[in-house]
């Protein structure tokens, strides 16, 4: 080779060196930066539902549910959301919906909430506010996104009877179609000052009836089908691994 | 405000490098491929720093550093290459050896 041309690859060689040198270095810091940024975002993550989570239990003591309603109902609802829209569960929003939708209940007067009775008229009225109540509550709260609109439509059914918007079908948020299943679910399951919670079983087969009519009758057979694998309705509720 | 590079480098391979180096947020990148055109910029042109190779065909880097130090003397000229001694190499404010380091490059440039 050309001693000037030998000279001259031994230069670009040397320049290359730094380039790359240079470039590793960037890579380094990238790198990082970005694991701090993970960090940083999880620890964020788990203060938004730490957070979200005292929220939601200022309502539901209110509203005379325990802690293990809360939870159990969450927990379900999450369980369901992956049987049903695995890409969908992993959104942190869903489970921020799922937690606060009774929020709005803060706004219900306590005898009204805790009426030992069935409501009259213009008791229900002021009872089906709540979702609405609690969408002007949680509106201004960006990071909760789409868990505002689960909180709206929770009590939409699939027939268009529901409230507060009487929507039907698809046209209801998904988290709003699962939640829906699960917390009519705990309801029927749990002793309230006005009736006894219905047995496992005919609890199950309520929902089961109610699918295509008060539920999405995919999310309702899904959730059947979870309780079954689960054996829910021999060993309760509470025989759901904690999924988060 | 970003600031303007003018640089000046005979071998069009070597131009496309710093040029593409330099393209960043805060920099806009001018091109002259020799001292001459360099100064004939200077009409259109209003770089603050100017990145000059040492080695250009008709008048090397320093000396074209002390010319536009001349006409412009709040221009920060920065030449790459190897530094030279005397009067012309005063006029630089700045002067990396080759190779260089792109991070150092850039870190100059930039002030």
């Amino acid at each position: 080779m050309d001693p000037a041309l030998g000279h001259e690859v031994e230069r670009l060689h040397q320049q290359l060196q730094l380039f790359a040198a240079d470039f590793q270095r960037l890579l380094s810091d990238h790198r990082a930066r970005r694991r701090e940024a993970e960090d940083a975002l999880r620890e964020l993550s788990a203060s938004y539902l730490t957070t979200v989570r005292t929220l939601a239990l200022v309502t539901e003591m209110k509203d005379g549910y325990t802690r293990s309603h809360l939870d159990r109902t969450y927990q379900y609802a999450l369980r369901l959301a992956q049987r049903v829209a695995p890409e969908l569960a992993a959104d942190a929003r869903y489970g921020y919906g799922f937690l606060l939708h009774d929020i709005g209940k803060v706004g219900i007067p306590d005898a009204i909430l805790n009426k030992p009775g069935r409501l009259d008229a213009h008791e229900w009225r002021v009872m089906q506010t709540h979702p609405l109540v609690g969408v002007q509550l949680v509106e201004p709260i960006r990071f909760l996104g789409d868990a505002v609109t689960i909180i709206k439509s929770h009590h939409e059914r699939w027939d268009g009877r529901g409230y507060p918007e009487g929507l039907a079908g698809e046209a209801i948020h998904l988290g709003a179609r699962i939640f829906s299943v699960v917390d009519t679910w705990d309801a029927m399951t749990t002793t309230r000052p006005y009736r006894q919670a219905l047995p496992l079983h005919a609890a199950l087969e309520e929902i089961e009836d109610h699918a295509g009519t008060q539920f999405d009758p995919d999310v309702a057979r899904a959730f059947v089908t979870l309780c079954e694998e689960l054996d829910i309705a021999d060993h309760g509720p509470d025989n759901l691994t904690m999924v988060r | 405000m970003a600031r303007t590079v003018l640089v000046v480098d005979h071998d069009p391979g070597m131009l496309r490098v710093l040029a593409t180096l330099l393209d960043l947020d805060d920099l806009t990148v001018a091109t002259a491929s020799s001292a001459e055109e360099a100064l004939r910029r200077l009409a259109t042109v209003q770089p603050d720093v100017v990145l000059a190779a040492a080695t250009l065909p008709d008048v090397g880097g320093f000396e074209l550093a002390g010319r536009l130090k001349a006409q412009r003397p709040a221009v920060t000229v920065v030449v790459l290459g190897d530094s030279a001694s005397g009067p012309a190499a005063s006029a630089c404010d700045a002067c990396l050896p080759t190779p260089f380091s792109p991070l150092e490059l850039v870190a100059t440039v930039s002030g």
